[in-house]
């Protein structure tokens, strides 16, 4: 029996046992490689997707938790204008950390937080290569942009 | 490994003169219909011009420029191919970049030493002049007009009366023509350059921000499966034992396999062998004795030695000096976002390896001995690199994938879990060192000795090595007109696994050299700006970062009660930054409120991509001085995961201004560069606020 749910807007049966965690059902099973693994235990962001708009580290969610529900991962956003911002001021180096840096702030954004309240979900979301200054740029262009 | 750094004439030589050795034209690059799934473009055959190795150029004005280093994020995969693209004066927005395979035909494969803008710059620059020039010979003759009547623009050729001839119309003439000697073209005028200095959007940019973009975690290969490995904890323990049966009783399993380096577990997705492996019992034996108050004695008793002379000039005073400091550095771990993983494949004559890798051709030549291939028979490729810093040289994750693919007779990616990634890595080397000066009636140093012990990481296999070697004495040459200089170095065997961490060196040496000329400066009554503008009389790159640094952050300007500023200058892979920074201090610890950066790096082939490393490194750097270090116990490190590594978050992270100084010189180096001197400028400033000298770093140990 396959658990049920919505990925990026189509219904979805998936094999996998319901204790394994949302991330690698969504990587190995789906084949959607843009949410990263960086830690496993919800310290470092790369997983975070959206749990019915909500944003959630996937790392640490069964797919038990969210069966019957929707869930949007990176792949799912189409021109945010999240994403359109951390391209006009060229905020990724490697890109690793981006896929959950822009889903955390898109939550934000989408719940119609103010800066203030988008970035203190940004503190939750590391980046190695310290692309925070381009990320505070681009949240203040997104800002000037509503 | 030794640390290679060719001669511009080297690179030269070993890139492009095999190509014209090899008869020039259309070797080795064999065009396939593939879909690039990180740039979306469907790559058609027809590329019928193609002058050596870098460029070639189809029959509908397509541009394919091939990349020979590794996109790490620091923005190599736009500025490379933007120096040949302005020489050839082909349309950039036609161009296709294409991350290269491992071919020999690229001469020397290694991202790294900040080195891939300044190594390839004339090579680049060279490739796309001789491009041009053939192709300008071919519409030359189709008009009947002299080639020098010709002008080049956005890969249209235009002659003397209006003609007009587009790349594509004259690729197959140019691919009849004789390949020229690469490597002394005349190059086009800086003014004629419309790209360099510029800073067009990156390439790599819009893929990853929509999850497209392809790491080496994500690659995905049909019949592809799954590898964890049961590791040992203590450095260079050997196994003795293992029971397999728990791990094979998991749901998705599939085998289980004895490497050198631990027990693989093979699976049908990552998650069922992350919990194999954590199944599979280990017995071990032996490895390395040592803990954290090993390695202090240790260094501490090298610092006792006579050690090897770096710099000696003039006589030191025989009296005690005015003023002294020792200081401490950890061990540090890279903790690159992606951990290590390595897919890889082996289909019998053939294989092929997807690799985060900064050292292709290495990795190849490894390669031919782990399958057991020749070198041609095995296609290592290259996928988008989740950060490197220095960890991507060392080829552990490729070799385990590697023996694993040939055991099992199915393409196989071996993943590091992120606690054996912290534990399992390369670490940057920790140091010891021992500063004195003896300062003139005025205050002023007229004497100075450096003494540091400090692992090499050429000699980390060697108990007895006994070289001198840059790992681990750059940045130790101060610039500054002190008359008496003393600096020796004793290397420290201490059989850790130690690598290449961004800046080497630097990373160690600028705090030490930097933060003491503080503390030189505070004994002798003078100001840190001043004084080190009277000892850089004769040095003008190093003098103008340090004042314009000073101009941006407004040094003369008191700053608000509870904050003081300090600065640092220092000079690397051909480039000079200095910084200031501004600080206070709560229960907490240091809190770094802002940065000011200013950088000489020669010409800035992408303006926008400099500034975004000096931030990076300064990130990067400010982390690792907060918060940065892994501890030793019984031989193995005791952290494993971001709980208890913990690095700078977006809230914390400072305001950060950066400015570029305008330069005719050669490109210098930029990923590494702001490194050194962020740490030290901290230090500095605690010091100005605190009247106490950091001796130990990181500041935020508990």
């Amino acid at each position: 029996m396959g658990a049920e749910l919505e990925v990026n807007g189509e219904r979805r049966t998936l094999r996998a046992s319901p204790d394994t965690p949302l991330l690698w059902v969504i990587r190995d099973e789906l084949g959607l490689t843009g949410t990263k693994y960086g830690c496993g235990i919800a310290q470092c962001g790369a997983c975070t997707v959206h749990v019915d708009g909500q944003a959630v580290r996937s790392c640490i969610t069964p797919l038990s938790a969210v069966m019957g529900r929707s869930v949007r991962t990176i792949e799912g956003l189409s021109d945010h204008p999240v994403q359109r911002a951390w391209v006009a001021e060229q905020a990724p180096q490697c890109g690793y950390c981006q896929s959950g840096q822009i889903m955390s702030a898109a939550a934000a954004h989408d719940e119609g937080q103010d800066l203030e309240g988008i970035e203190r979900a940004m503190h939750g979301v590391l980046c190695r290569c310290g692309s925070y200054p381009r990320i505070a740029r681009a949240l203040r262009r997104l800002e000037a942009d509503r | 490994m030794k640390v290679f750094r060719p001669t511009r004439r080297q690179l030269l030589a070993m890139g492009l003169g095999s190509v014209v050795a090899a008869g020039g034209l259309a070797v080795g690059i064999k065009l396939k219909r593939r879909r690039d799934r990180v740039l979306g473009a469907v790559v058609p055959r027809d590329q019928v011009f193609v002058p050596g190795a870098l460029v070639s150029v189809g029959v509908d004005d397509r541009v394919k420029i091939y990349l020979t280093k590794t996109e790490l994020g620091q923005g190599v995969m736009t500025a490379l191919p933007l120096i040949l693209c302005d020489e050839l004066g082909a349309d950039w927005d036609r161009v296709e970049v294409v991350q290269d395979l491992a071919r020999s035909e690229h001469g020397f494969m290694l991202t790294g030493v900040s080195y891939s803008v300044r190594g390839d710059y004339d090579a680049l620059r060279q490739a796309g002049a001789v491009a041009r020039e053939l192709l300008c010979q071919a519409a030359a003759t189709r008009m009947g007009v002299e080639v020098g009547a010709l002008s080049v623009e956005k890969g249209v050729i235009r002659g003397p009366e209006g003609q007009v001839l587009r790349f594509g119309e004259v690729a197959a003439d140019a691919a009849e023509l004789d390949l020229p000697w690469i490597g002394d073209r005349p190059l086009r005028p800086a003014s004629e350059l419309s790209l360099t200095g510029r800073s067009p959007p990156r390439l790599d940019v819009p893929a990853k921000t929509t999850g497209e973009a392809i790491y080496s975690m994500d690659v995905r290969v049909p019949g592809m499966r799954y590898a964890v490995l049961a590791r040992p904890e203590r450095f260079g323990a050997e196994i003795t034992g293992h029971d397999p049966e728990p791990a094979l009783a998991l749901p998705g399993v599939r085998s289980v396999h004895r490497l050198p380096s631990g027990v693989a577990v093979v699976a049908d997705s990552t998650w069922a062998a992350m919990q194999g492996a954590e199944q599979v019992q280990l017995q071990t034996k032996g490895g390395l004795q040592l803990d954290d108050a090993g390695i202090e004695r240790r260094l501490t008793d090298a610092l006792e030695t006579t050690g090897l002379g770096v710099v000696e000039e003039g006589v030191l005073s025989p009296e005690a000096p005015s003023v002294t400091l020792e200081l401490s550095f950890p061990l540090l771990p890279h903790l690159t976002m992606e951990p290590q993983s390595c897919t890889a494949s082996f289909e019998g004559d053939r294989a092929r390896v997807w690799a985060p890798t900064q050292a292709q051709l290495d990795l190849r030549r490894n390669a031919s001995g782990w399958f057991g291939l020749p070198e041609e028979a095995i296609e290592v490729h290259t996928p988008f690199v989740g950060g490197a810093f220095g960890r991507r040289v060392q080829h552990d994750f490729a070799e385990e994938a590697c023996l694993l693919a040939k055991a099992c007779g199915e393409p196989v990616k071996v993943v590091f879990t992120r606690e054996q990634d912290s534990r399992h890595d390369w670490y940057r080397p920790p140091s010891r060192h021992r500063l004195a000066a003896w300062l003139d009636d005025e205050g002023r140093p007229s004497g100075w000795r450096h003494h540091l012990a400090c692992p090499s990481i050429v000699g980390r296999d060697d108990p007895g090595y006994a070289q001198l070697d840059e790992t681990y004495v750059e940045g130790s040459r101060l610039p500054y007109g002190i008359s008496a200089k003393q600096v020796r170095a004793a290397p420290v065997h201490l059989g850790l696994p130690i690598g290449f961490w961004r800046s080497v060196g630097h990373s160690f040496n600028a705090f030490a050299v930097e933060h003491f000329m503080d503390v030189v400066a505070k004994a002798g009554g003078h100001d840190p700006l001043e004084l080190r503008r009277g000892l850089l009389g004769d040095q003008p790159r190093w003098l103008a970062v340090l004042e314009r640094a000073a101009e941006m952050a407004d040094w003369g300007r008191r700053p608000a009660e509870g904050r003081a500023r300090g600065l640092a200058v220092h000079a690397c892979y051909d480039s000079w930054v200095a910084q200031v920074v501004e600080v206070s201090l709560d229960a907490s610890g240091p809190r770094v409120h802002e940065v000011w950066a200013a950088a000489d790096v020669g010409i800035a082939i992408h303006p926008d991509t400099v500034r975004a490393q000096l931030e990076g490194g300064i990130v990067f750097g400010l982390s690792a001085v907060l918060s940065g270090q892994v501890s030793v116990r019984d031989g193995a490190i005791e952290q494993s995961n971001f709980h208890d590594l913990p690095i700078l978050r977006y809230g914390d992270c400072p305001e950060v201004t950066t400015d570029i100084l305008p330069s005719e010189a050669r490109p210098g180096g930029v990923g590494e560069i702001a490194v050194p001197s962020i740490g030290p400028a901290v230090a500095n400033a605690l010091l100005a606020l605190t009247g106490a000298p950091t001796q130990r770093l990181p500041l935020l140990s508990t």
